[in-house]
């Protein structure tokens, strides 16, 4: 099902100078050559909750403010049909009073023979929250009953809402869109809080204020709390060893490119050349979209999210969520067993823990239901 | 170690520049709040270190606010005025009033009131301006609890004040009756003076408590209010109101009159004509090409005073997504860069010629996009060999941010002796003064287009070329004629 190692590249795509305001830096990314066949429309849900049906029969609820639909055609044909589609209603509807859910069917939907939509990032939580799901496949005597009759049952995470980062929404209002801008490198306190890669520069200046209702980590909103200033970076030319007026706009252009290799290189390292764990969801019109998650190496930030890239190569969309240390964890915890079965022992054993050591870790991940509650309480009096 | 005379010239240059660009309202990157605070310091800090000129700042060619501001700290803190200098601030006090708007007087004296600023000369000043005044009545019914209020702080007895008309139009006393006497209760329930006036506008403002063609012959902001209780139709309001308007009030009442509001914008000064028509849709300015262009080139034609340049002249015209303003001042950096490109482009003697941020095909389709990358800018225009290059920008610069300053410090090396000027229209709260490209260059405030000339030459006094005396003659060649 996951495709052994394919790291993420930045293809097609080029780093421009960052903009910085308070404690969020914004890098802009753009588009070497126009996107002319594909494109990504917004469409806005009204309902404050929603509710998508799962093909494996399992329910997917979250805050959905938004959606998108994914429009391709050949040559220029696509340009002139867009925006003179009818819209017909996506989902269904149901008012409980104080809030509304719209049902949604499945995370990506095809909805005619050149459009596709789906919920970003919420695409990649998915999967996220689905792993391992089905829980042990050998009845192990430690895990309890309901855990081995349906697996984990109900997982759930949470995140900062993109509004409610301090500053935040100043940052966007402030940047200043350069001309065939197509995505953004979201900073905050200089930590990579998100990426995000649309098609075209059309789509994106559409799309540029939906990262305030997009959700980011746990730790991004901390950080967003703490940090209200980030350094400007040095990308200044050093004009020193210029001798006529053509050198100077050498050292400019060398600064550009200066910054772009160092923010791809250095500002980019939790997420460009990571081992990624990739998953298929649809393959349409020479483009594959697929979600993507890091390695779930403790020492590094991990991250999940979803893209679409051409058989070229060339990346058309990109968004990216940054797990917490604690998502990390459980993430990590769960494929750890995983990997020795859901058996304890050989878990512990090959992460260099005790069992107690484990059972206390699971514990306090938010795992202990998948336990007998005898043994947590055994090794909590024993300890590790 | 930086000597007195060069502390007094950099305090006073970034006090005349925050004067002529800060207005307490938002900006693109600061709030309201955070430009008032930053004013309200650099005011204080001006005037108890250099009083002199801090008064003469007046005819310094700062805006209005920043006027009525330095009028209301000189009042204030009057017992510190030394004698001999209290004559000549006097004076600047009085010519600072005559060329107020009259609402911002009448709201100065309001706010001397609130603070409670009552010495001998707050209230010869007070009443000194009511006497001047051509049209008491037209303030009185315009401005009235405003007025009433600073006749009351100021105890100006307007039965001298305002001696009775020789044609008998206007009896004596009929003032304090309008300002003072208590109201009656109307059957429609507004509050109407008791008797009659004989002055027209006065009776107007009485009758219209209850008749609606009364409301008609008052001035359009008082009579918004009577047409709201008299429950008048907006439009049908705004086309009977139409010929009381001010231009002003014409030019405000654009969008949200619904086309209801003739306004002429030949009569527009350049820079509010290039903020009106940056406030039209690029799909509305097309179509109306020719027409625009007279406006703007009879508009040019009205700046008086040219800057004193020659050669080959370049400017770096900011027109990235920053130069859209903020809510409360749309546009305004950018029609200012417009309004500078149109002189310069007017100039005679000079080749000229522009370098946007953000190219430009046609003038009249300008428009706030993009990204700020003035350095590129600059080493275009000195590619094409400017020996002059003026550049308008709000001084922030993202592509890449700090590149201006080696770039330039790389071009002084080489030898490169263009002159090089920076004009920025908005003011950095945060830094306390209008923001510089590079530390080498001092950045100089510019209020409005038809400044140009005059900010050009603040430069030089900037710059180390005109000493300090020199820079208050030419400051204050109205004091002069009338000391």
């Amino acid at each position: 099902m996951t495709i052994p190692d394919t790291a993420l590249h930045l293809n097609g795509l080029s780093v421009a100078p960052a903009q910085v305001c308070g404690g969020v830096r914004l890098i802009p990314l753009i588009r070497q050559r126009e996107c002319r066949d594909v494109r990504l429309e917004l469409r806005r849900y009204r309902e404050q909750i929603g509710r998508v049906q799962l093909n494996d029969g399992s329910d997917y609820w979250a805050f959905v403010p938004h959606g998108l639909v994914l429009r391709w055609g050949e040559g220029d044909e696509l340009e002139s049909a867009m925006g003179s589609q009818l819209k017909k209603t996506d989902g269904k509807t149901q008012d409980v009073g104080w809030f509304s859910v719209n049902t949604l069917h499945r995370m990506v939907k095809r909805e005619s023979k050149n459009a596709l939509r789906m919920l970003p990032l919420h695409l990649a939580l998915e999967g996220f929250l689905a792993l391992h799901f089905g829980g042990p496949k050998v009845a192990w005597k430690e895990y309890s009953r309901s855990v081995l009759s349906q697996g984990l049952g109900e997982r759930s995470e949470s995140a900062v809402p993109g509004a409610a980062l301090p500053g935040f929404e100043d940052a966007l209002k402030t940047f200043e869109i350069h001309d065939g801008q197509v995505g953004v490198l979201v900073y905050v306190a200089d930590k990579l809080a998100s990426a995000f890669v649309v098609p075209s520069s059309q789509d994106y200046r559409a799309l540029h204020y939906t990262l305030l209702s997009d959700y980011f980590g746990e730790l991004i909103g901390r950080y967003a709390l703490l940090y209200s200033h980030s350094p400007e970076l040095g990308a200044t030319p050093d004009t020193s060893q210029a001798r006529t007026l053509a050198d100077l706009r050498i050292a400019l252009d060398g600064a550009r490119q200066h910054w772009a290799d160092f923010a791809h290189t250095s500002m980019l390292g939790d997420l460009v050349g990571r081992p990624l764990s990739r998953q298929k969801i649809y393959d349409v019109g020479g483009m594959r979209l697929e979600r993507f998650m890091t390695d779930l190496n403790l020492e590094q930030t991990n991250t999940i999210g979803e893209c679409l890239t051409r058989d070229d190569g060339e990346l058309l969309y990109l968004k990216t969520f940054q797990l917490s240390r604690a998502q990390s964890e459980r993430g990590w915890l769960l494929g750890l067993l995983a990997a020795a079965d859901w058996h304890l022992e050989s878990a512990a054993q090959s992460a260099g823990l005790s069992v107690n050591g484990l059972i206390l870790r699971l514990d306090g991940a938010g795992f202990g239901y998948l336990l007998k509650p005898h043994l947590i309480e055994a090794a909590r009096r024993k300890g590790i | 170690m930086p000597t007195p005379d060069q502390i007094t010239r950099e305090d006073l240059a970034l006090f005349v520049n925050a004067c002529a660009v800060g207005t307490g309202q938002k900006e693109f990157y600061s709030a309201a709040l955070e430009q008032q605070y930053s004013l309200a310091f650099l005011h204080e800090y001006v005037c108890g270190n250099y009083r002199s000129l801090y008064a003469h700042c007046l005819s310094a060619g700062i805006n209005h606010r920043n006027q009525a501001e330095i009028v209301f700290q000189l009042l204030a803190s009057g017992k510190f005025c030394p004698d001999e200098l209290r004559p000549s601030e006097n004076e600047l006090i009085r010519l600072a009033l005559k060329t107020l708007p009259p609402q911002r007087v009448w709201k100065l004296f309001e706010r001397l009131r609130e603070a409670g600023v009552n010495n001998r000369r707050t209230r010869a000043t007070i009443r000194d301006f009511a006497v001047s005044r051509k049209n008491l009545a037209f303030d009185a019914v315009k401005y009235r609890s405003k007025l009433r209020s600073a006749v009351i702080h100021a105890h100006v007895d307007l039965r001298t004040a305002l001696p009775a008309a020789p044609d008998g139009t206007r009896p004596a006393g009929e003032l304090e009756r309008f300002l003072f006497e208590p109201l009656k209760v109307s059957k429609q329930g507004g509050h109407t003076p008791f008797a009659a006036f004989q002055t027209p506008l006065l009776e107007a403002y009485r009758s219209a408590h209850f008749s609606q063609e009364a409301l008609y012959k008052l001035p359009y902001s008082v009579a918004e209010v009577f047409a709201a209780r008299h429950g008048i139709e907006r439009s049908q309001f705004l086309k009977k109101i139409e010929p009381q308007m001010t231009e002003r009030e014409r030019l405000r009442l654009q969008s949200a009159g619904g086309g209801k509001v003739a306004l002429n914008p030949a009569r527009l000064s350049l820079t509010e004509l290039c903020v009106y028509l940056l406030s039209l849709s690029l799909d509305e300015r097309f179509p109306r090409r020719a027409e625009i262009e007279g406006w703007l080139e009879k508009a040019c034609g009205a700046v008086r005073a040219r800057p004193a340049l020659s050669g080959r002249v370049a400017a770096v015209l900011d027109n990235s997504y920053s130069s859209g303003g903020s809510e409360q001042r749309r546009g305004r950096p950018l029609a200012l860069a417009w309004a500078v490109h149109l002189l310069l482009k007017a100039q005679s003697g000079t080749t000229y010629q522009p370098f946007w941020t953000s190219q430009v095909r046609d003038d009249l389709l300008v428009h706030a996009r993009g990204q700020s990358n003035v350095t590129e800018r600059l080493l275009d225009a000195l590619d094409w060999g400017a020996e002059t290059v003026i550049i308008v920008s709000d001084g922030v610069e993202n592509d890449p941010a700090g590149a201006f300053e080696p770039v330039l410090a790389g071009y002084r090396r080489l030898g490169g002796r263009a002159s090089i000027v920076h004009l920025n229209p908005v003011f950095d709260a945060e830094r306390l003064e209008v923001r510089r490209l590079s530390p080498d260059l001092p950045a100089l405030g510019l209020r409005d287009g038809e400044n140009l000339a005059a900010v050009l030459d603040f430069a030089r006094f900037v710059s180390g070329e005109l000493s300090l005396e020199a820079l208050l003659r030419v400051l204050s060649p109205a004091l002069k004629e009338n000391v």
